[in-house]
């Protein structure tokens, strides 16, 4: 290779927009409001849904009557239970049958001209209930002789004990033994409360009824295909005659998994032959449609003298709801949150999901590991404080390091654990034991009193569902990407397009990222598992790569003869395909298209013989399983990789009213590669904010078994007032698999937060909190403890 | 049964006269969106939470889910899609700001907050940074940390102060 | 039983516009007919269901009830203030007569906590009206003492204080509200403080404080204290104030009188995130710093 074609080629590779802060190409949709959402589409001759919710916890559906609302005018659809195939017992059916399992279960839907005639014929359907028993505590729930067993469901054949839905157990040396040789053994419990995704756009779906018998369905959901493949199965119609379309989502973080909800949408516009739209109300978008599962998790720990943690056992008891939705299958992210931090030589865990007569417990940013994150972090600073040893010190002293192995038997690569540490107590001190150097406000005769605390953790990334892709090289040089990318507002259109532009050295605005225009859409695009678990960049990131390099190697083939280089040897980047080691032969995209007329017009097409310039890609992460009785992977791991975070907080608590100010959160994550640092570290800020809501406000309380707090007024997100200065710091810890280095940055920065602020709640007062949220009547009574002892 | 009572309403929306038909419990939002199509006017809450419906009447922000569109008679309206200015794109300070800033994820927000900072600079060309959080208070961001959105009114106020000085 | 339940739908089919006071209380004769004000609450409630049913609305914007003004008679001891009921937040907020005046401090904090959407819209003569002991500005209103001046068909225009209308707030259900009066004498002085989980949502527990000292004694010569979101509707705290009445303000006596507090308030309703006993402990506490406020705000005068 001479000289100038190495520095030739250097140029065409330094044409990249990895790492470049790129401004977001919805933007201009957004601040202009011309971003479509679910909520804004509309038809002609468009009906109105509306659904009538069962009162109690638990009853038997003795009688509908349909018959005074079928005769109001402008009604032209009501369905029932009937209307739909039996579902399994785990599956939320789209309306209830015989019995309802959870207050306001859909029991009977409407579709009517106006909302108002909608609701009016709600208040003319008469329901006849017989209340049942019900029970809505995971542990009461799932012990036997404290509840009739068959409460909610028959349990899975293969459990022992009632209601239990899903039970992990992991096995690794002999835990119960070793706690006897520890110098330490220290056991708590924790729990966490259920809270809203609060997304703020409700559950929304628009179907219409499609002229081959089929149904168009735009759905607020986190894929297309998730919904089209659920829908059949609900309608029991041909998943290939349902086309499911996501437009812009307003907002999601795991939320919006309602495929239930929109099976009764596309049942009555099908019923009605018209077009339906079915619009949840906030109330209903918080009690009928699935939440953060609900926790209570005990961690027990064996100590040596050195401060190593040699035995670990966690007994982890998830509220599960009436039904799995995606539960039973997401429970598996409590195994995967416990392995990735610490390393454990004695490792026992059992994790179960149970069934209980509340809404479906369903996934949300970072599921499961949420809530295990917040028992592990809480408990290494308990033990820490108890050794006497420095918090952070304790945590590096026990952290898996690169290339060693977990619990399940997953190698650890790519990990940044230290690294994160390291990044967020440079950037803030910790005080370690005492809170002496933090500058206290002396002017309020000391209410409010300060503290800092740090936490840990680690998110794995999801596997197992094939992420398929499309693109398209245009005459111009521009590229079509047809994918099913879902914007939920954290960037991926933008991500999509500068990995794209990157890969063909052009310009963003060369690429025309076809979701953008369309919405995601099953029926124009390859499959994909949606926005869920922070997949999109790294899985669609690598399928839109693998396109572009089939679109390549097509052009490279017809480029070939004409440059008398074989194809091997030739690339693609800015317009040009070029001898990789020769760069002076070359010839333009164009070059490789034919031009005609279009019959009867004067313009002139392009276009090529053969087979057009159009390359796929797929990518698949092939998941092992976990063995049942030991828990460590068979068939190869489950996560493909982990991504290391860690998070320091200084708060304000008062000792008065036991409020707590959250003043300031440095939160450090290793994303690989930033294809987009500002989007990136938009995500790490936005996930700190909500969790720092679910760690000191928010949570729907239930009485009676129904949610009391169904509201904006009294379930409080966090307003512009209440969040703290967020600083985050990027860690590029490139990951071999993934698109230009990139790892995923939409979730794992929610998991430290809340221990971070339960820490430093500890640092400033001496209290231990082991319940979210901590509530400042939760803070009084530790302070009183603390007092009284 | 229900009533099909009609009343009639003119208001001047977007700098347009309109005249409108509407039930007396329709409210704004609902006369927006439903015969007036200006989808901008998001709905996040069950009235007067959330704020994403926020749109400007007679120059201060309401939200249009608490106002019935019979009160609305005589009075100007503004939504997003009023919002013209002379930058790129015919953006006007605020939406440029918006949109450089990252002050923006899902965007469901943005008309509102949008709105309400527009509110708040016409009667406050240089607000602090407690003023504008003051503005903005009464429109929830679940996706942002509100962080980005409070730096892009400060941007938007220094670049519109920069346009009068010219 | 279930047929009666039938038409809970929102949907009521005029919108009167009385212009005189009289026509305005006839229209509130029927039981289905309720004024509209700022609507902050009527619509939201009445399309959940939770109002009887609604047919006719009541526009009030004709009435000419608009407006912040001195009294006319003014004494040098005793300024008086006149606020139209349909006078906005906004309104009020803005006025000079308040504005920068320690009397009204608590006021501006109260009408503040409301983001700009509600401020614009939402009415001092709703906020009464609705009785609810979770809204912010009655609570520092029925500290100022105010006189409500209402119109009903029997009695014409006739003035009633905050209290007796918080005492029975239903027994006005058919009068209509016109103004709210309050006056402010040198050496007096106004604070609200609120206790809430997020800055700007209702409110955990709140208290409101005026103070009138004694010009030379310094002692305090007059005070009203009012607890918001912790009793149904809200409620004065008559004992509190025997007791630090004519006693010099010092934080040791207040800190003593609050620390009683607790004790006497009775029917103390929980929220859902703040149990009874929680809000009997940060009683004292709230109430407290809403009097050394109002001390601090009257001695600097």
């Amino acid at each position: 290779m001479s000289s100038t074609s190495q520095e030739q080629n250097l140029l065409f590779k330094e044409k990249t927009l990895v790492g470049v802060p790129l401004q977001k190409v919805d933007s201009i949709l957004k601040v202009t409001g011309k971003a479509l959402y679910t909520k804004d589409v509309r038809l002609p001759d468009m009906l109105h849904a509306k659904i009538k919710r069962c009162p109690y916890p638990h009853a038997r559906i003795l009688s509908i009557d349909t018959s005074k609302a079928e005769q109001i005018p402008g009604v032209r659809a009501i369905v029932t239970g009937k209307d739909f195939p039996v579902q399994q017992n785990e599956d939320t059916p789209a309306v209830a049958f015989s019995e309802a399992l959870y207050a306001n279960q859909a029991v009977v839907a409407v579709a009517a001209d106006q909302r108002r005639t909608s609701e009016l014929a709600l208040e003319m359907i008469f329901v006849e209930y017989e209340p049942l028993p019900w029970v809505t505590d995971p542990e009461i729930a799932m012990t036997p002789g404290k509840t009739p067993t068959k409460i909610v469901h028959p349990s899975e054949t293969w459990y022992e004990d009632p209601n239990v839905g899903r039970h992990i157990k992991i096995r690794k040396g002999d835990a119960s033994a070793s706690f006897k040789e520890c110098d330490r053994v220290i056991e708590e419990k924790y729990t966490t409360g259920m809270v809203s995704h609060f997304q703020l756009e409700p559950v929304t779906f628009v179907a219409q009824p499609d002229p081959d018998g089929g149904v168009s369905v735009w759905a607020t959901s986190s894929g297309p295909h998730k919904t089209q493949y659920e829908l059949s199965r609900y309608l029991g119609m041909d998943a290939d005659k349902i086309r499911a379309k996501v437009p812009f989502l307003g907002g999601w973080f795991g939320s919006k998994e309602e495929c239930h909800v929109a099976a009764i949408c596309a049942k009555l516009a099908l019923k009605a032959d018209r077009p339906v739209k079915l619009e949840l109300s906030r109330e209903e978008t918080l009690t009928a449609t699935g939440q953060r599962h609900p926790s209570v998790i005990t961690v027990k720990d064996g100590i040596n003298k050195g401060g190593k943690i040699v035995a670990r056992q966690i007994r982890a008891i998830f509220n599960g709801g009436a039904y799995s939705s995606l539960g039973n299958n997401v429970v598996i992210n409590a195994v995967l949150g416990a392995v990735s931090v610490y390393d454990i030589p004695n490792f026992h865990m059992d994790c179960y999901r149970v069934y209980t007569n509340e809404q479906p417990g369903t996934p949300m940013r970072g599921p499961i590991g949420f809530q295990i994150a917040w028992a592990i972090e809480c408990q290494m600073e308990r033990i820490a404080n108890e050794l006497g040893m420095d918090p952070v010190e304790f945590r590096l002293k026990n952290v898996l390091k690169e290339g060693s192995e977990n619990a399940i038997g997953e190698l650890m690569e790519s990990i940044s654990h230290d690294k994160v540490l390291e990044q967020v107590t440079s950037a803030m001190k910790l005080n370690g034991q005492g809170k002496s150097s933090i500058p206290q406000d002396s002017t309020q005769e000391n209410k409010w009193v300060r503290g800092r605390g740090v936490a840990l953790s680690a998110k794995w990334a999801p596997g197992g569902s094939p992420h398929q892709a499309m693109v398209r090289v245009k005459e111009s040089g521009k590229v079509e990407v047809w994918v099913d990318v879902v914007e939920n507002g954290q960037g991926i259109y933008t991500g999509i397009t500068q990995i794209v532009a990157s890969e063909f050295g052009i310009p963003s605005t060369d690429i025309l990222l076809m979701p953008l225009v369309f919405g995601s859409d099953s029926s124009m695009s390859g499959l994909s598992g949606g926005a869920s678990a922070s997949r999109q960049l790294v899985n669609l990131g690598n399928a839109v790569l693998e396109a572009s390099s089939n679109a390549k190697k097509l052009m490279a083939e017809r480029a070939s003869k004409k440059l008398g280089v074989p194809s091997h040897d030739l690339d693609v980047r800015e317009g040009r395909v070029f001898s990789k080691t020769d760069f002076r032969r070359s010839l333009k995209i164009s070059e490789l298209f034919l031009r005609a007329p279009i019959v009867g017009y004067r313009t002139v097409a392009s276009f090529t013989e053969g087979v057009e310039f159009v390359g796929y890609g797929t990518f698949y992460f092939r998941q092992g399983k976990l063995d049942p009785e030991t828990g460590m992977t068979i068939g190869g791991r489950i996560s493909p990789f982990y991504m290391s975070t860690a998070q320091i907080a200084e708060v304000s608590v008062n000792v008065e009213t036991g409020q707590v100010r959250v003043e300031k959160i440095v939160a450090a994550a290793d994303v690989g590669v930033a294809i987009n640092p500002d989007l990136a570290k938009g995500q790490i800020v936005g996930s700190v904010c909500m969790a720092m809501g679910a760690a000191t406000s928010e949570e729907l309380v239930f009485k009676d078994g129904k949610i009391i707090n169904a509201n904006l007024a009294d379930y409080e997100i966090p307003s512009i007032f209440d969040v703290p200065l967020v600083i985050p710091i990027l860690v590029e810890n490139p990951l071999q698999n993934g698109p230009f280095g990139a790892k995923s940055a939409g979730e794992p920065s929610m998991f430290p937060t809340a221990p971070a602020i339960r820490n430093a709640i500890h640092d400033a007062l001496g209290i231990w909190v082991n319940d979210l949220p901590i509530t400042s009547e939760r803070v009084l009574e530790a302070l009183q403890k603390l007092r009284e002892n | 049964m229900l009533n099909e009572t009609r009343i009639k309403v003119r208001f001047i929306l977007n700098g347009e006269s309109r005249n409108i038909e509407c039930m007396a419990a329709d409210t704004l939002f609902d006369t927006l969106r439903d015969s007036l199509g200006t989808m901008s006017v998001k709905q996040g809450c069950d009235f007067g939470g959330c704020g994403v419906c926020s749109v400007l009447l007679d120059g201060r922000p309401v939200y249009s889910c608490l106002m019935p569109t019979w009160k609305v008679e005589g009075s100007k309206i503004e939504t997003l899609e009023g919002l013209k200015g002379k930058e790129l794109m015919n953006l006007d300070a605020i939406q440029q700001a918006f949109a450089t800033n990252f002050a923006q994820q899902c965007g469901y927000c943005t008309p509102a907050m949008i709105l309400n900072a527009k509110a708040l600079l016409e009667r406050n060309p240089n607000p602090s940074v407690d003023q504008i959080k003051d503005a903005l208070s009464g429109v929830l961001c679940r996706c942002t940390g509100y962080m980005p959105i409070v730096e892009a009114v400060m941007q938007a106020a220094m670049m519109r102060r920069k346009k009068t000085q010219v | 039983m279930r047929d009666l339940e039938l038409n809970m739908v929102f949907d009521p089919s005029e919108v009167l516009r009385p212009s005189s006071f009289q026509d305005a209380v006839e229209t509130l004769d029927s039981s289905d007919s309720k004024i509209v004000a700022g609507n902050t609450s009527l619509y939201s409630l009445a399309r959940k269901g939770r109002l009887e049913n609604i047919k006719k609305l009541v526009d009030i914007s004709k009435l000419g009830i608009s407006y912040i003004k001195e009294a006319e008679s003014q004494t040098s001891e005793e300024k008086k203030i006149l606020v139209g009921a349909g006078t906005t937040f906004q309104e009020i907020t803005s006025s000079s007569l308040i504005n920068g005046r320690p009397e009204y401090a608590g006021l501006k904090e109260a009408l503040n906590k409301s983001p700009p959407q509600i401020r614009n819209v939402a009415t001092i003569g709703g906020s009464i009206c609705s009785a609810v002991s979770f809204y912010d500005l009655p609570i520092v209103l029925f500290a100022l003492g105010t006189t409500l001046k209402f119109f009903s068909k029997k009695e014409g225009e006739h003035l009633i204080t905050i209290d007796s209308f918080f005492q029975n707030p239903a027994l006005y259900g058919k009068s209509l509200l016109i103004e709210c009066q309050f006056s402010s004498s040198p050496n007096s002085a106004s604070s609200f403080v609120k206790l809430c989980r997020r800055m700007s949502g209702y409110a955990v527990a709140m208290t409101a404080a005026r103070i009138k000292l004694d010009r030379t004694s310094r002692e305090i010569d007059d005070i009203r204290l009012v607890i918001g979101a912790m009793t149904k509707t809200p409620q004065r705290l008559n004992q509190v104030e025997e007791e630090l009445r004519h006693k010099e303000p010092s934080i040791e006596t207040i800190t003593r009188m609050c620390e009683k507090s607790a004790d006497l308030v009775h029917d103390i309703i929980p929220s859902v995130h703040a149990s009874t006993a929680y809000k009997k402990r940060v009683l004292p506490i709230l109430l407290r710093e809403a009097i050394t406020t109002a001390v601090e705000r009257a001695t600097e005068r």
